[in-house]
């Protein structure tokens, strides 16, 4: 499966049949699906946000591309990744450029687009990504930058049958506690974390999950949301294909 | 399904329990996967529904002699049944076009707030392949950029393709993390 071949899948330029080859051959390729599929994926959506595709390409694109809130988030990330890269650029170099860039110009352009079914589909995706974009905004006034960290293993025990809690001694200015949750088995390959803090007193509150990989979830907690004392960390996974669990056992720690 | 209609599913991959999981979650990503492709939102919910409908049909007597061309067939039409039913709601969204404003540069600033701790979450040398790997300098080529960051690496273009493709994905997670569960 060539990248050319994967594009126009993509846009949506094969006939069927040779669409459902092409899905044939992604499926049964290997023990794995192939990441050069997804790969191909980045960059269309790179051209189509640095306008390097083709007018018919480009027109494919809107119309079979992004048809779906999954794909309309993924431009917009893009977009913002793009964006973000090029501030750092910037910063790297000290140049001083003025007005938008051509591919945040495209993206908005989508907003503008003549297709009818496009604009729907577009304006429900960036009114999702948008709504929780601003409600985050809002409700974080500051991204923290200075963090303590900590790693911990669960403990089957609780509390009261002695499982002994990590100490952590929170240095002046840190924003946040960053820690890292070291997966039991149970819990390696699912596809969500949800994480809940419960302190001495019982009160439990949820915790933001800020990434994961096979082995690690990692949570951020802000400083002033510890006081001294100890807490305990539960984790919820969410199995491919399956419903959320309770993972057994409890990540302890106290602050100093 | 029950305990009991999922150890029969599991059966029909091989009679050894370990190698009946093992392929079981070989299926599942590949069912993830082709759902991504296809485009549809919730990947892992479409690919739930795939393996109940295959579970009840072996249940119900349906001779399989090959799993994972079975799911694939189910896959196809649930992704379809999935289109059939977007087309129908789109007309619903239309609504939403009236109170479009003309600000979405903005607002992809907004999103680059989001995406930012996420950026700096990864390592530095990840951060500066990125930016690399995403800053083409002006006149130069998607391609021939890539090829020119894979020798200076001393790396293939696919490996380095497959890199990039797997930090996105991260950020991308990354970013969905932070907008749905806070």
């Amino acid at each position: 499966m060539d990248d050319e071949r994967t594009v126009a899948y993509l846009l949506g330029e094969l006939p069927e049949e040779e669409s459902e080859r092409f899905e044939d051959e992604c499926y049964f390729a290997g023990k794995d699906w192939p990441e050069e599929v997804r790969a191909a994926e980045h960059e269309l959506v790179d051209a189509y946000l640095r306008k390097e595709l083709t007018p018919e390409q480009h027109q494919h694109f809107e119309q079979n591309y992004l048809k779906s809130d999954e794909r309309l988030q993924r431009v917009a990330t893009a977009a913002a990744l793009l964006g973000h890269v090029k501030t750092v650029g910037e910063e790297n170099t000290s140049e001083q450029e003025h007005g938008w860039p051509a591919w945040i110009n495209s993206f908005i352009a989508l907003w503008r687009g003549q297709s009818w079914a496009m604009r729907a589909g577009l304006a429900v995706g960036v009114v999702a990504v948008l709504v929780g974009a601003v409600w985050l905004v809002r409700s974080r006034t500051s991204v923290p930058q200075n963090f303590a960290t900590l790693t911990l293993t669960i403990a089957d025990g609780n509390r009261a049958e002695g499982a002994q809690p990590k100490r952590i001694k929170l240095p002046p200015g840190t924003d946040a506690l960053r820690i890292y949750l070291k997966l039991p088995a149970a819990a390696a390959g699912a596809a969500r974390h949800r994480v809940e803090l419960e302190k001495e007193e019982g009160e439990k509150s949820p915790v933001g999950v800020v990434g994961w990989d096979a082995e690690t979830v990692t949570v951020e907690i802000p400083a002033n949301q510890l006081k001294r004392g100890q807490y305990a960390l539960r984790l919820f996974s969410t199995m491919p294909g399956g419903a959320e669990q309770r993972v057994g056992g409890l990540y302890y720690f106290m602050i100093e | 399904m029950s305990r009991e209609d999922f150890a029969r599913f599991l059966g029909c991959f091989s009679p050894d329990p370990d190698e009946a999981g093992e392929r079981y979650n070989c299926l599942q990503k590949k069912l993830v996967g082709f759902f991504g492709l296809k485009g549809i939102s919730d990947s892992t919910g479409a690919t739930y529904e795939t393996l109940k409908r295959a579970t009840e049909k072996l249940v119900g007597g349906a001779d399989v002699p090959d799993m994972e061309r079975f799911c694939l067939g189910i896959a196809r039409n649930v992704a379809k049944e999935w289109w059939r039913r977007e087309r129908r709601e789109e007309a619903v969204f239309q609504r939403f076009l009236k109170g479009l404003a003309d600000n979405s540069a903005e607002e992809v600033e907004r999103l680059e707030h989001v995406l930012k701790p996420c950026f700096e979450r990864l390592k530095v040398e990840e951060q500066r392949l990125l930016v690399a790997y995403c800053s083409i300098p002006e006149g130069m080529s998607s391609a021939e950029h890539r090829r020119q960051l894979a020798d200076e690496l001393g790396i293939t273009v696919g490996a380095l393709r497959i890199q990039i493709s797997r930090l996105r994905d991260r950020l991308e997670e990354c970013v969905k993390g932070r907008l749905t569960d806070r």
